[in-house]
């Protein structure tokens, strides 16, 4: 007997009917949270017993810092995380089996729009600070091991007159391409037939290609001193501050007396704002500087004496602050900190919509990184 | 038709018959044809007086061949491809008597009686031509087992393989107890064999079931013709063109099923046949199969919610298989006597390993990729079948290539289905290619040491990982060269003379590199690598005569085998062996008794003789040294078969053996460092047991089948990779140091009791009931097979897996049993025939058990072995874990803190991971497995 075609169709139909696509093996669903912690404002992002420090946007939704894991060499790792808080997106930490024997100090991690991670390491001996070796490299995000050195730092080519040593918060501004606060040093006598000795020739913010290896660094402006940078993605417009320091001649500490924040541009650029000097400061400092949205936002901080109750010693009381600077001029605290420990907010980055800042919390115990909403 | 019994034999015959069956047994030798072919005998006798006729012209299709009875009346032919032959008897004054499908069968001599009627008397047409009751016949003296194309066709195997898995005496590849590896190809009688590592890799080639004209699995015992075994011999013929086109298309899948009956498998088959020109013919098949989960297990779903097994225990990530096979063969007429035939086969598989430490990160993990090839050509005389001595003979020549490769992959990108469309990348390939042992004793590039994988649902550092691959680099590359003779002279109606040899010319690359992200030195092997080129020389002589109801097979077979000169300390050259083989058959009582004696030789495998750096589960040292002194695994055979017609269809067949091993491949530790070992030919063991076969045959629309082994299989080592505990290599003089006592344990495939139930039947076109006008179960052809086995030995331990907790496997797997469907109904299509079926395996979703822990006997690991090894990764990595960090996990944070710290949060997930990670999953057998499948012949 054979069937007849109404009921081949239809077996035909029960064999076809699921032939779109067979069943996906088991996903993986790790049992990780996607946001922040807690909800408290400020919100902490970050619960690491080891410091989090030096916060950087280096792409939408990218927050890039550095952490200490608490290794016995003083380990300093480069990580990617979301500015809303949640598990890092890549990190990179010294992973040789003797690794032990040498301080390592990962940076400028950036996570490309296509998913290579970039990040620089600086390697010494154990305890000795002055790195022997560094560079930038290049690679995919799961493995940091197979990563490419794509720059040199430390090490001054052949024929040129300078090399690199350090790229700070870095930006993904280009497909293949970041831009960066780096300094330029040489190698030359410090006076005319004295000792050979490393000399800074100067900070600058620089675009550095990825096209080639070694990457091209080419100098967008000089940033004379610079401690920190700022790009405000709608206008271009790049910043930096520096600190004014103390001329030698007149006061036997090294410390700065002021800090001003300078749109960059020629001749050294155009300053934007002043840190403040108050009346009884025993010290200050500038210590963050973040721009986007056409906003500007600073964190300072001082110290001055309170007045003395006698037998006790006089209290030294430290005042931190975080403010948004409006055609020259502070607005109120956006956040702020005051008391007798030395507690205080450090280095700022901006998420790319203006909507909040990411600020270092420098406490006696340790420093993390909290998100500070700040819509206008 | 004639109806031989023992009363036909002359009582001296008698006597010596009986004398001899205790003494012989086993290897029934086959009849001297060549292997894919087979015979015709009978009488020809006047139906009226039953006296002989002489002279009568016998013809077989239509005249293509034909002979003449002798003065006796007899005829024979010889060298007949296997298939059907309509026999034709004309002579004056009778009428002609016909048969249109007498059935050949490889290897095997067929009788067929012939009466002619006189024209003056009314006898049917129909009972003119009497063919012979096999079961019965003394003539067919080989006790084999046979897969007809048939069979792959009514029983629900999808391969060769699946088919011979259904015959008594089979374990997987085992045959008959035996070690894997103990076997031989034979593909239209040229002898092909993986020689380089059988043993672990099997034969690195498929052959197309729509190819297969039939198979014959022999695990008794084989003619003096084939070497290079010990325990089976698979015989397959494969079909020639037809004289008009037809083809088959066919295609199967799971796709209807959903979660974890959906393993993702597709498979397509593309076969046909045909004349081309000049009677020349032509037959192609495309066989394409992939499944996502190519390892699908039974296990069941993990117990903790947080692991992704337990809402889905599979399909397995980084699991899938496919496996491409084509073949075609073309058959050119040479003249009358002449046939000439080509053959080219090629198989690529290639799989992507599921590797439990990167269950969370499968973007990189091993895989493996065997392609093999075999490209052969087939000149055979056929003989003269009048001739007074007729004379056949066959030459063939082949080359087999097969190629190796096993190492890391990347994720695996999916054209359709499991189906990649391309050729895996193995990472390091061309430097294995290259053998470059200089440049890969620096780290590999591309290759990184794995960190432990942060994205498990346990977060801690442990156990799993990720981030970068295996470290493997492994290949190989066994070619071989065969040219072989076979010669048959006919020495009258009743002896047969056979004699021929083979040479086989090989050629042996090999390269490994383990742990490939870091340097070799220390406890890094350095890598390996050789080049040699073996040969391997056959020669034999048989001789089969036949006086009555009473056959006797006698043949002697040289077998040769020389490694080469380019392997290290190579101090034995040339080594050869003889091997003597008889058999003799007699019907007694209405039963056919078949005794025979064999001695059967095997070069060792050839990876065997080479160093090999070793970082897997076969590893018993880190490095261990090859011999290339090594000489022929041996066996000696007894067998005693009976087969016995109960009723008119139904027959019962039993075997009654007993094989000797001596010689076979060991591991021995060299002085006293049990990770430094060399091969010696230094196990012996014996396989003493019995077969029945109880056979209803496909008569009235359904057919049955029960077989069942009873057997011992012992030795002192169960396999090669195994250290020989009672054999010592003493490292000054390397001599073999054996302890006084040499005793013996059951080996691997020690299976003592084992049953296959197989029922097929078909219902007739107007049976079932009848749904809007249509039958829809008319024509359906269904079959059953139950199998069930005894456990299999395994060896306990202690805890630390270091010191056995009883005899080397003297413990027993829990027993074992499956049930497997086919329901097939045909259909049309226009004018086009075909068919649906469905295919069950395991159809009870039976969780069987393949293997245990050594050292709880059961599946899972104990408390204890999960509490040590958690503790141990949590001493290794105590750290805290920060809620930024990527492995933190809130159902770890106890205290909620935003920190995962201390021992009592830290603890508990790696004893959770510790639990993932040993939760047993390859040790049980397949699921039960659902496929539909569409066919349309044209």
């Amino acid at each position: 007997m054979i069937a007849r075609p109404p009921t081949l169709v239809m077996l035909l139909g029960v064999i076809l009917a699921g032939a779109c696509s067979h069943s996906d093996s088991f996903p993986t669903v790790p049992d990780r949270p996607d946001g922040a912690f807690g909800s408290e404002t400020p919100t902490r992002l970050t619960y690491n017993p080891g410091d989090d420090a030096w916060p950087a946007i280096s792409g939408p939704g990218r927050l890039s810092y550095q952490f200490r894991r608490g290794t016995p060499d003083r380990d300093i790792c480069a990580g990617v995380m979301p500015d809303g808080g949640g598990p890092r997106m890549a990190e990179a930490c010294a992973w040789e089996t003797d690794e032990a024997s040498r301080s390592d100090l990962f940076g400028a991690a950036v996570l490309l729009d296509d998913g290579r991670f970039l990040w620089t390491r600086h390697q010494s001996g154990t305890g000795n600070q002055a790195p022997q070796d560094g560079g930038l490299y290049l690679g995919p995000r799961g493995s940091p091991r197979t990563a490419v050195r794509v720059l040199s730092l430390l090490r001054q080519p052949a024929g040129a007159s300078a090399r690199w040593d350090v790229l700070v918060d870095p930006v993904q501004t280009g497909p293949d391409e970041i831009t960066a606060l780096a300094a330029q040093w040489y190698i030359g006598p410090t006076i005319k037939f004295g000792p050979v000795d490393t000399i800074i020739r100067g900070v600058e913010i620089a675009r550095i290609s990825l096209t080639t290896v070694p990457a091209t660094v080419t100098v967008l402006a000089p940033a004379p001193d610079a401690i920190a940078w700022a790009r405000d993605a709608g206008s271009g417009h790049l910043y930096y501050a520096r600190p004014t320091y103390v001329p030698p001649s007149e006061d036997s500490l090294y410390r700065p007396i002021a800090d001003t924040v300078f749109q960059a541009g020629g001749g050294g650029g155009t300053p934007v704002w002043g840190r403040p000097e108050m009346p009884n400061q025993v010290s200050g400092r500038l210590e963050g500087l973040a721009v986007g949205g056409g906003r500007v936002f600073v964190a300072y901080r001082w110290a001055e004496y309170l007045p003395p109750v006698p037998p006790a010693p006089p209290l030294l009381q430290t005042t931190s602050r975080i403010v948004e600077i409006t055609n020259g001029t502070a607005s109120a605290p956006r956040a702020s900190r005051i008391g007798t420990t030395p507690d205080h907010w450090g280095r700022l980055a901006i998420t790319q919509d203006g909507s909040a800042l990411i600020a270092e919390s420098i406490r006696s115990t340790g420093r993390d990184l909290y998100r500070i909403g700040v819509t206008p | 038709m004639t109806s031989p019994t023992c009363s036909l034999l002359t009582p001296g015959i008698d006597r010596m018959v009986r004398r001899l069956l205790p003494v012989l047994a086993m290897l029934v030798a086959g009849p001297l044809a060549g292997q894919s072919t087979g015979g015709l005998v009978g009488t020809v006798t006047d139906a009226s007086t039953g006296a002989a006729i002489v002279g009568v012209d016998v013809r077989l299709d239509g005249g293509a061949t034909a002979t003449r009875t002798d003065g006796r009346g007899e005829y024979r032919f010889r060298g007949l491809s296997a298939g059907r032959h309509r026999l034709e008897v004309i002579w004056p004054g009778y009428r002609p008597a016909r048969r249109d499908s007498v059935i050949i069968r490889a290897d095997e001599i067929v009788r067929a009686d012939v009466r002619l009627a006189p024209m003056a008397v009314e006898l049917a047409e129909l009972t003119a031509v009497g063919v012979q009751d096999p079961v019965l016949d003394p003539l067919a003296t080989q006790t084999q087992q046979r897969i007809t194309g048939e069979d792959l066709r009514r029983l629900p195997v999808s391969s060769l393989e699946d088919a011979l898995a259904l015959q008594a005496g089979v374990v997987g590849e085992s045959f008959r107890g035996g070690r894997v590896g103990q076997q031989s190809f034979v593909l239209d009688g040229l002898g092909v064999k993986n020689q380089l590592d059988a043993s672990t890799n099997g034969a690195g080639f498929r052959i197309p079931p729509d190819l297969i004209t039939e198979a014959q699995l022999i695990t008794n015992g084989f003619s003096a013709r084939y070497g290079q075994a010990l325990s089976g011999l698979v015989n397959v013929t494969t079909r020639d063109g037809g004289d008009t086109w037809r083809g088959r298309v066919a295609y199967e899948t799971d796709r209807p099923m959903s979660g974890v009956a959906d393993l993702g498998l597709d498979r397509l088959v593309l076969a046909a046949d045909g004349p081309i020109a000049g009677g020349v013919t032509a037959v192609g098949v495309i066989d394409l199969a992939a499944r996502l989960d190519f390892d699908a297990v039974n296990a069941p779903a993990a117990t903790d919610p947080r692991d992704p097994r337990f809402e889905t225990p599979r399909p397995l990530p980084h699991n899938s298989g496919e496996t491409w096979t084509g073949a075609g063969k073309l058959t050119i007429p040479m003249g009358d006597r002449l046939v000439g035939r080509l053959f080219g086969l090629k198989t690529i598989e290639q799989q992507y390993l599921y590797d439990q430490r990167y269950k969370y990160e499968p973007t990189l993990g091993p895989g493996r990729v065997s392609d093999g090839s075999l490209l052969s050509a087939h000149l055979q005389l056929r003989p003269d079948n009048g001739a007074r001595l007729p004379f056949a003979g066959d030459l063939r020549f082949g080359l087999f290539t097969r190629d190796f490769t096993r190492g890391a992959v990347p994720e695996p990108d999916y054209a359709f289905g499991a189906f990649t469309g391309k050729r895996l990348r193995i990472r390091g390939e061309e430097l294995a290619r290259a053998q470059d042992t200089v440049t890969t004793r620096s780290p590999v590039d591309g290759f990184t040491p794995p960190t432990f994988s942060d994205q498990t649902p346990w977060g801690v550092p442990g156990f799993f990982l990720g981030g970068a691959s295996v470290g493997e680099i492994s290949w190989n590359r066994f070619r071989e060269f065969r040219s072989q003779a076979d010669f048959t002279l006919g020495l009258g109606q009743n002896a047969d003379l056979g004699f021929g040899g083979m040479l086989a010319k090989q050629d042996v690359k090999t390269f490994q590199r383990v742990d490939a992200s870091r340097p070799t030195g220390e406890d890094v092997p350095p890598p390996t690598a050789a080049s040699f080129s073996p040969s391997i020389t056959g020669a034999y002589v048989e001789a089969q005569a036949r006086a009555s109801d009473l056959g006797f097979t006698v043949g002697v077979r040289y077998d040769g085998f020389d490694p080469g000169g380019d392997l290290h300390n190579a101090t034995v050259g040339a080594r050869s062996t003889i091997n003597p083989r008889a058999a003799v058959s007699t019907v007694l009582q209405g039963a056919t008794i078949v005794g025979s004696v064999g001695r059967f030789s095997q070069p060792p495998d050839l990876q065997y003789l080479i160093d090999a750096a070793f970082d897997d589960s076969t590893r018993t040292g880190r490095f261990r040294q090859g011999n290339p002194n090594l000489g022929f695994e041996q066996g000696t055979q007894f067998e005693l078969s009976a087969r016995i017609r109960v009723r008119e269809m139904t027959s019962f067949k039993v075997n009654i053996y007993t094989k000797n091993l001596d010689g076979l491949v060991s591991t021995a530790p060299i002085g006293v460092n049990p990770d430094s070992s060399r091969f010696v030919n230094a196990d012996v063991g014996n396989v003493i047991g019995g077969e029945f076969i109880f056979e209803r045959e496909r008569v009235g629309g359904w057919g049955a089948r029960l077989a069942g082994v009873i057997q011992r299989a012992e030795g002192t080592v169960t396999n090669a990779f195994e250290l020989q505990r009672l054999i010592r290599i003493d490292p000054n003089t390397g001599d073999t140091l054996a302890a006084p006592a040499r005793a013996q344990f059951p080996l691997d495939f020690d299976r003592r009791l084992a049953l296959i139930a197989t029922v097929d039947g078909e219902i007739n076109p107007d049976g079932g009931p009848r749904l809007f006008g249509v039958r829809p179960l008319a024509s359906v052809v269904g079959s059953l097979v139950f199998r069930y086995g005894t456990g299999l030995p395994f060896s306990r331990t202690d805890i630390t897996g270091d010191s056995l907790a009883a005899e080397p496997n003297g413990s027993r797997l829990p027993s074992q049993w499956t049930m497997d469907l086919l329901l097939r109904r045909p259909i049309r299509i226009g004018g086009l025939a075909g068919g649906l079926y469905l295919d069950v395996r395991n159809l009870t979703d039976r969780r069987n058990i393949l293997a245990v822990r050594r050292e709880t006997g059961n599946p899972d690991p104990s408390d204890a072995y999960l509490a040590a090894v958690a503790e141990q990764a949590y001493l290794a990595n105590p750290q805290s874990i920060p809620f930024e960090s990527p492995r933190y996990r809130r159902s770890g944070d106890l205290n909620n803190d935003g920190l995962i710290s201390g021992r009592s949060e830290l603890y508990p997930l790696y004893l959770a991971a510790a639990r993932d990670f040993n939760q047993p999953i390859f040790v049980y057998g397949p699921p039960r497995q659902i496929r539909f499948g569409m066919e349309l012949l044209f």
